[in-house]
């Protein structure tokens, strides 16, 4: 008997070791995540830790840069908005007349003073850093999320709003949480005085001051170099009314944009090996936007990691259900339909078992599961 | 390195592309990931055959797959992702191509010959080295279509309205296309 000969396809030799699918897939991975960056309404700047000296005064639009030699920065902004990208990927983007102080930028640790204005802090997630920033009293702990805070001089407030994720805040030198905010929630207190408050920094830089001058003279006015050095508008928690705190839900966040948020969240958790978290999110999702298009994924998700993680057949059967039902698309379902089909299975429920099976074989009588289904319930 | 998700998983069940591509449109990374895993051998290996140089094919796929990630919802069945990424990579191949010959035509590149011992399998019967050989000696001497289709017809076998539907080509069109170049590698073996 003779082997058939195979097509010459075969024989043109194609190294796909992992090592080469490992750097490939690298490099893929990192120019997806460049390509899904937001882009900067101006520019980008990357602040590396060794030059964390960086003094960004921004001016009607006109741009001055210096980079004195010391152990922190400043950022500024007059009209016109900034993003800037810190070396752990964290971006911020400050608004208009903004000052922020960057005190402390390292491998563990993040600490921003914010003087007076804007910032939206996009924070990438590192679970050895400590982020955090500090603005009148009050101080916003965060591990990965997005968010912004706002110190208005107008308007005596000082605000925080949580778009992703979860932060703490706790007041400058207390160790309990004052508040913690979830996705969508907002949370705001009014400032006393806005006398205790600083001054915006100045529109325009006359292009004649030594902008390391008008650097150093900014920042000797704020807080003198260091990490023990306290923002202004940090100094004392006295500046804050006693006007208790106000929290409230951000304006309503859309069923689109709350589902996506929770399956995002779950999907974060899962790869950072959080699967409770995940599971959490999943089961929210469910509960909350059962009519989202991401709810059958994320009952096929939580089924998935009940049935795999958890050990939890039984608990895995609801949402799988929910994932067969409203799941239109047919790759999925039928995936769904055959963890249900197992899960029937483990819980030896072999009724539904060989209802779910009949089911599958039914509508997919070529598809991808069918040995293993037609061996599932006893084989029966 | 952390599986990525979906990939497999306890019970066996080997998720569908359909589900990969939904959870990868959803902004999953892990499904982007099981994703490339799943479809690089046939991407790097469609456009090495066509291409022969393994750094040229690395650049072209990665191509490829970018564009592919980030226009998933172009994709109209899910399921279908496979044959989706070879039109992408085809079309990728091609441009790659025109490029270089304009790179060549301006002096600015000159192409380097296709190791064909490191290319063609020792284990290959002799017929087919022997077929190998004659369609990538003519390959370089071919424009970019008619080295495309040569190779989708010769090397990958494919029928002549799959290799228009991969290039995106009217059918009298590859056959045109196919026809000049069958006849340049006529040529070349009547003067081996």
């Amino acid at each position: 008997m003779t082997t058939p000969k195979q097509h010459p396809s075969a024989y043109v030799l194609v190294d796909t070791s992992s090592a080469r699918v490992d750097r490939l897939w690298r490099a893929v991975h990192g120019r997806l995540q460049a390509s899904a960056r937001p882009r900067a309404r101006r520019g980008v700047w990357y602040v590396p830790a060794l030059a964390l000296s960086v003094a960004l005064a921004f001016g009607a639009g006109l741009l001055s840069r210096r980079l004195p030699e010391s152990g922190w920065a400043k950022l500024a902004t007059a009209n016109d908005g900034v993003t800037v990208q810190l070396q752990d990927g964290s971006a911020l983007t400050l608004g208009a007349q903004t000052s922020l102080l960057v005190r402390e930028q390292a491998e563990r640790v993040v600490e921003l003073a914010l003087e007076l204005g804007r910032v939206e802090c996009d924070v990438s997630h590192l679970p050895q850093r400590a982020f955090s920033v500090s603005a009148a009293g009050h101080a916003v702990l965060v591990k990965g999320t997005r968010f912004s805070v706002e110190l208005s001089r107008e308007r005596h407030v000082l605000a925080v709003e949580v778009q992703r994720g979860q932060v703490e805040i706790r007041r400058t030198g207390a160790t309990g949480a004052e508040a913690v905010l979830g996705a969508g929630e907002r949370w705001s207190v009014p400032l006393e005085t806005s006398a205790s408050t600083p001054q915006p920094p100045p529109a325009e830089l006359p292009p004649s001051v030594d902008p390391s001058a008008d650097v150093a003279s900014s920042t000797t006015a704020s807080a003198a170099p260091g990490v023990s050095a306290p923002a202004p508008a940090a100094r004392s928690s006295a500046d804050v009314s006693a006007a208790p705190p106000h929290r409230e839900r951000a304006a309503p966040v859309p069923a689109e944009s709350g589902a996506r948020t929770l399956f995002d969240r779950g999907n974060a958790a899962r790869r950072q090996g959080d699967l409770a978290g995940a599971a959490h999110a999943y089961e929210q999702l469910l509960h909350e936007y059962p009519a989202d298009a991401r709810a059958g994924l994320a009952g096929f998700e939580l089924g998935r990691l009940r049935m795999d993680q958890f050990g939890d057949a039984p608990g895995a059967i609801t949402p799988l259900q929910l994932a067969v039902r409203v799941v239109s698309e047919a790759g999925l379902r039928e995936d769904a339909l055959a963890r249900l089909v197992h899960a029937f299975e483990l819980t030896k429920e072999l009724a539904r078992c060989r209802a779910a099976r009949a089911e599958y074989l039914e509508a997919y009588p070529k598809g991808t599961h069918v040995l293993a289904v037609v061996r599932s319930c006893g084989g029966e | 390195m952390a599986q990525p998700a979906l990939a497999s998983n306890a019970s066996g069940i080997v998720p569908s592309d359909a589900a990969l591509v939904l959870a990868a449109r959803a902004g999953d990374s892990c499904a982007q990931e099981s994703l490339f895993r799943r479809y690089l051998p046939l991407a790097l290996g469609l456009s090495q055959r066509i291409l022969g140089h393994h750094g040229e094919a690395e650049d072209v796929v990665q191509d490829a797959f970018v564009e592919a990630m980030g226009h998933l919802e172009r994709l109209d069945n899910p399921q279908a992702f496979g044959a989706w990424l070879r039109t992408i990579v085809v079309r990728r191949v091609r441009k790659h191509l025109r490029r270089q010959q304009l790179l060549n035509r301006l002096g600015l590149r000159t192409a380097a010959p296709i190791d064909l011992d490191a290319l063609i399998a020792p284990t290959a019967p002799a017929d087919l080295v022997q077929e190998l050989r004659a369609v990538y000696g003519v390959l370089a001497r071919l424009p970019p279509e008619q080295r495309v289709a040569l190779v989708l017809r010769r090397v990958e076998g494919l029928e002549l309205g799959e290799i228009a539907a991969q290039m995106d080509l009217s059918l009298a069109t590859v056959k045109r296309r196919l026809a000049a170049a069958e006849a340049r590698l006529a040529q070349a073996r009547a003067k081996l």
